[in-house]
């Protein structure tokens, strides 16, 4: 097994996976907002490949999402990660960006272009700090005037092809979402998915006829499927496609010719396509089998982009050209020149929890290890995410880790996605529950490996994964050598009272009222637990992170010194929740890598 | 009038001028050394376009000189601007670099490589610290075999496509250098190029004909001369004008020869097919400055990194064969229109000998009367082409003009305008410098009582001198790293550089005298006006003690003056965040003492 250095595993160019892929008005080009500068910026490529333009020049500040209009780029961008971002407009061809929106208190999230390729609609807590409104945002003059503002997480969704009605959403929880349907001359409201109970309805696109509506909602089933919802009559959607795997993603062209999908069959993205004028399922060529976080399709329907990770291959971007049949790698984000041969592939295992259920999660087993091996368990975070080959956070430390003999376990515990809204709901209010006991499960399967050295396993994650990492120190902690948490939450009672405001009115739902539940927050909080701590402890945290606030980590570290234990505390001042400079990435990769290495006894 | 924030004129990725360019060996990709990511770091990219290939992934240290070889590639990285690059290896699909040499005391030079592909000439002064040797590295082995190890300083090896002889230009003095042809099986020497007096002669490559060279022999300019190996010492000229030659290439079977002139500070590129004696056209690449240059193994095409007035250092290449050119890169990410910057005006105004001062005049186009700052490039023996500089068009853009002029020691204007900087530093060039402030005063958009005088390097030297004894002219100044003391300067200077003293500034010991009279520390009572200072901690051509004492003096003195030093930098900035932390703060300055609002 070849041992590449820290710095070539680590060489990889990442993608912000959060941030669209757009495509140019005429479809020959293609944007997304990646790392290859140190900090993330926006860079544009043509569909066939070759040189990529860099279009912001952000050292400080970070690039976030964007979308590409006729009037240039509108490119949100935040400072120093505290994810207030702001809506900036640039030149398609390039030049300095200008602040739309000009705050620093709040947030804005961009929606959909209008047909008239001018208005934008926006999502933002300019109104109320704790809601989501819907905004629509001159590109042109930056004038913001605002079309629902009542109490409540709205979300724009496609416009309607008459360009006075578009699809919003409203969000009460993970796992229930409603779509109306909105009159913008009028300010008529009609909800098109009334239910009762959970129910997770996202719009996707009018039908080119404007007389459906294509949503991916869980209706009756436990994933996510694409449906066609009439306007009128019974709304009951009618399905396009309906499995078991979840529809992850889906676009819809611009005059409604062509509908893509993807479907996370067991973390791998497959595609799909269809022609709804004919009907007919058109073939989409080749691409990696991976995990694939974003899909654009250009406004023609023609162009497919999608970026797409591997176990073995980090997140790219590539186009498909559904005309042609043919697939294009534009970018070359790992230059660490190692073959994909000599990384390692892992196993997708299932093994059995507490309640019967069984967890999935993918095993790295060095290759040519002699005797027993240390281990790492790496918690995701969310938790409503999944653990998935592919991911760029994930990439180099576990190949790092496998080519220095460690092996690692990346369960999707309950409460992750990808199994069905019930695996997914079992988080819900019961963190530092059931999950725990999933964790736990997590470990007596390696330990149950005869290759597992038994007194050098740690426990890794960040966010929610953090949370996770400092219950399980806590609370289960015969069974580990060290953990690393990552921001992640350490007492769910100042957790719940310190998320951005926009998060507070799901809290109850989905972690649980810091008033009312004040009981049962305090016991699954880790902070409960901190003399049960044995092993070493690393923390690292950003100090402008507004989901998880530096205080979670501080008290936590206070405590533990405060009761002589060892534990490493590294606060980054100019990051958020993760880390956005390549710089600090990997600041942050070495201390955590050389705290596991010196704790499980292994050589760099 | 557009007012973009200095960043956007600093958006800028940076190619490394002590590096070059190099061809795959099929020619089908091109490898320069570039910043984008945020340090110098070796590329590659096809010569028809497309995607660029990071191949080095160094953060603090930064790439120098580099060969691609059928091995791989050798290049050179240093320590932090330290300049003393290290060779390393790095196969050609990537992977790291290994370090081949282990000496990080030693200077090491990557030049050419063997015709077989096998090995690289280098360049290292491993034995003595001031001589420069040539050694041949075993791309495969990492060995370096010594090729020539005397008390002699070697530069620019050059194989002769028998694999067996090397031709080195052996430097002598300043602008004395010899050609001489090394027989590798024999270690016989000969000297191609015997001379009386100074004579500049450096080799080009073996080709039709015979040995290719540049040489000032006769000639008040650098010609291209083609010398016969049979020792007839005369070279026949192969272009000689009223301009210098200033890259010139050839290809690896000889047949193609390149060379680049430098026409009053823009560069012309012209080709010949020595074998049928034929000129072959050059397609059209952007007018301004050529800053490093390849022809390609098989001589089809030709590299260039070109610099404009409105556009930053891009590297071209254009096809011999198609009579096409193509920009492969694009280095100015701030997407200001060229129009909205601003193109010098080529002037000429005497000075106090009768000669006559070349210079870039950029006049702002806000109404007058404007400040000006005169900027005095570095070298001193090098030579202001007029090509986009982001601190120049920021205080431009704020209504402030800007003078460069190439006063006497540039190059570009011929040996005898070059050689009066020797031995003459703090003489006449600061008459020039007096010259070209009265210059100022007589043009009637510029505001007499606002001028600044800006350096760095032999240009901070310049500055220091105006503003201790010229100080009368002055409303600022701004010095980067430039000597201030010529007696402890040339005692500090790198080894390699010292058997040159003498003859370039003067003997430490023996001219003293003249050294103290020259230096502007003698005069650092008489400095007026405030001044800027910005110095690396880690220069090793001009050390941080020049700076410091000038700054201890003036604070002791009581004068204002504000000194910056960054730890993490050598002779200039590497580092594009220590750029863009330097230049807005030298901006402010000037703005503040020049009354301009930001």
């Amino acid at each position: 097994m070849p041992r590449p250095r820290f710095e070539q595993l680590y060489a990889v160019r990442r993608f912000q996976a959060l941030s669209d892929l757009s495509f140019s008005p005429d479809a020959d080009q293609v944007a997304y907002v990646h790392d290859g500068s140190g900090q993330m910026n926006l860079w544009r490529q043509s569909v066939q490949g070759g040189w990529p333009s860099q279009l912001t020049v952000l050292e400080e500040d970070v690039a976030r999402q964007h979308t590409w209009t006729p009037h240039g780029f509108v490119v949100g961008i935040d400072r120093q990660g505290s994810e207030q971002s702001q809506l900036n407009r640039l030149p398609a061809a390039g030049g300095w960006p200008r602040d739309l929106t000009g705050r620093t208190d709040v947030q804005f999230l961009i929606g959909h272009l209008h047909p008239d390729g001018r208005r934008l609609t926006v999502a933002g807590n300019a109104t109320r700090r704790q809601d989501r409104s819907v905004y629509v945002l001159d590109v042109v003059t930056g004038e913001l005037a605002p079309l629902v503002e009542d109490e409540g997480n709205f979300s724009p969704g496609p416009w309607h092809p008459d360009g006075r009605r578009l699809a919003i959403s409203r969000q009460h929880s993970n796992t229930n979402r409603d779509v109306f349907l909105l009159d913008v001359l009028t300010g008529e409201r009609t909800e098109l998915t009334p239910h009762e109970g959970d129910e997770a309805n996202q719009p996707v696109g009018f039908s080119a006829d404007g007389a459906g509506l294509y949503v991916v909602t869980d209706r009756g089933h436990d994933f996510d499927w694409l449906g066609r919802l009439p306007l009128a009559g019974g709304r009951e959607p009618e399905p396009v496609w309906r499995g078991d795997w979840g529809v992850e993603n889906a676009r819809i062209d611009r005059d409604a010719r062509r509908l893509v999908w993807v479907v996370n069959a067991d973390g791998r993205s497959t595609f799909h396509a269809r022609d709804l004028a004919t009907g007919r399922d058109l073939t989409v060529p080749d691409l990696p089998s991976g995990w694939c976080p974003q899909i654009a399709l250009s406004a023609d329907g023609r162009k497919l982009a999608a970026l797409i990770g591997t176990a073995t291959r980090p997140m790219d971007v590539y186009v498909a050209d559904l005309d042609a049949g043919t697939a294009t790698r534009l970018t070359h984000s790992f230059l660490g020149g190692i073959a994909e041969e000599d990384l390692a592939e892992p196993e997708l295992v299932r093994y059995p929890t507490f309640d019967g259920r069984q967890v999935p999660a993918w095993l790295y087993r060095p290759r040519d290890a002699a005797g027993r091996v240390p281990a790492v368990l790496s918690i995701h975070g969310g938790p409503e995410a999944q653990a998935r080959p592919g991911g760029t956070a994930t990439f180099a430390l576990f190949q790092y880790l496998v080519s220095r003999g460690v092996a690692v376990l990346a369960p999707n515990i309950r409460g992750s996605t990808g199994y069905g809204r019930a695996y997914q709901r079992l988080i819900h209010r019961d963190w530092g529950g059931g999950e725990l006991r999933d964790i736990e499960a997590s470990v007596c399967y390696l330990r149950e490996q005869s290759w597992i050295d038994l007194d050098r396993v740690a426990v890794h994650g960040g966010s929610f994964g953090g949370f996770a990492a400092l219950s399980a120190m806590t609370r289960l902690p015969q069974y580990w050598a060290c953990g690393v948490d990552l921001f992640g939450p350490s007492n769910l009672l100042t957790f719940a009272r310190s998320v951005p405001p926009y998060w507070r009115h799901m809290m109850r739902a989905w972690v649980g009222d810091p008033d009312d539940d004040a009981d049962l927050l305090r016991e699954r909080s880790p902070i409960s637990y901190l003399d049960g701590l044995r092993a070493p402890l690393m923390v690292l945290q950003g100090a402008n992170d507004p989901r998880v606030v530096q205080a979670e980590s501080d008290q936590v570290v206070e405590r533990l010194r405060g009761m002589g234990r060892k534990v490493e505390y590294r606060v980054f001042d100019d990051e958020g929740h993760g880390f956005t400079k390549a710089a600090n990435q990997l600041t942050a990769a070495r201390l955590l890598t050389d705290f596991l290495f010196e704790h499980l006894g292994v050589e760099a | 009038v557009s007012r973009p924030p200095y960043e956007q004129f600093a958006a800028v990725r940076r190619f490394a001028i002590q590096s070059n360019l190099s061809f795959s060996p099929d020619g089908g990709h091109v490898a320069y050394v570039q910043d984008a990511g945020g340090q110098l770091n070796l590329w590659r990219i096809p010569v028809t376009g497309g995607w660029p290939t990071q191949l080095t992934l160094q953060r603090e240290s930064a790439v120098g000189q580099h060969a691609w070889t059928r091995h791989g590639f050798v290049f050179g990285i240093d320590d932090r601007g330290n300049e003393r690059w290290q060779p390393h290896h790095l196969p050609e699909a990537g992977g790291w670099p290994r370090d081949l040499a282990g000496r990080p005391d030693v200077q090491h030079f990557v030049g050419q490589q063997h015709p077989d592909g096998e090995s690289v000439a280098i360049l290292a002064n491993a034995t003595r610290p001031e001589d420069m040797s040539v050694y041949r590295l075993d791309v495969r082995d990492g060995e370096l075999r010594p090729l020539l190890d005397d008390e002699a300083n070697y530069n620019l090896p050059r194989w002769h496509p028998d694999g067996r002889r090397l031709a080195v230009a052996h430097a002598i003095d300043r602008g004395d250098s010899d050609v001489v042809v090394l027989d590798t099986a024999t270690r016989e020497r000969t000297v191609l190029t015997r001379h009386q007096g100074d004579e500049a002669n450096f080799p080009v490559g073996f080709g039709a004909g015979g040995l290719y060279v540049f040489t000032d022999r006769g000639h008040d300019f650098n010609w291209l001369g083609r010398l016969a190996l049979d020792g007839d010492c005369e070279p026949e000229p192969v272009w000689r004008g009223e301009w210098d030659v200033e890259f010139a290439g050839i290809d690896r079977a000889g047949r193609r020869l390149a060379w680049v002139t430098n026409e009053d500070g823009i560069s012309v590129f012209h080709a010949r097919d020595v074998e049928r004696g034929r000129e072959l056209l050059v397609p059209e690449l952007p007018r301004g400055r050529c800053v490093l240059f390849a022809i390609a193994p098989d001589g089809r095409r030709l590299a260039a990194v070109i610099a404009t007035a409105s556009r930053p250092s891009d590297l071209y290449v254009a096809d011999l064969d198609e009579g096409t050119s193509l920009r492969l890169t694009d280095s100015f990410l701030g997407g200001i229109p060229e129009d909205d910057l601003i193109r010098p005006e080529l002037v000429r105004y005497p000075t106090f000998d009768g000669r006559r001062v070349p210079a870039w005049l950029y006049r702002p186009r806000t109404a007058g009367p404007s400040p000006v700052v005169v900027a005095i490039h570095g070298g001193p023996e090098a030579q202001d082409r007029g090509v986009y500089a982001p601190l120049a068009q920021y205080v431009l853009s704020r209504g402030v003009g800007v003078l460069a002029p190439n006063i006497r020691g540039s190059t570009g204007y011929g040996k005898e305008y070059r050689r009066l900087i020797q031995r003459d530093w703090g003489g006449g060039e600061l008459r020039d410098i007096e010259a070209s402030a009265r210059y100022l005063h007589g043009l009637p958009w510029v505001d007499r009582s606002r001028l600044a005088v800006m350096g760095g390097s032999f240009g901070g030297f310049a500055t220091l001198s105006a503003m201790s004894r010229l100080p009368e002219l002055w409303a600022c100044g701004v010095d980067l790293c430039g000597p201030s003391n010529l007696v402890t300067a040339l005692r500090s200077v790198p080894p390699t550089w010292r058997r040159f003293n003498k003859r370039w500034m003067g003997d430490p010991d023996e001219d003293a005298e003249l050294l103290t009279a020259r230096s502007p520390i003698t005069y650092v009572d008489q400095v007026r006006a405030p001044l800027f200072v910005w110095q690396g901690a880690r220069d090793p051509r001009v050390v941080q003690g020049e700076s410091d004492q000038m700054v201890e003096r003036l604070r002791g003195l009581g004068r204002e003056v504000e000194y910056v030093v960054f730890d993490d930098e050598g002779h200039g900035i590497t580092k594009r965040a220590n750029e863009l932390r330097l230049m807005p703060q030298i901006a402010r300055f000037l703005f503040t003492h020049l009354g301009v609002p930001e």
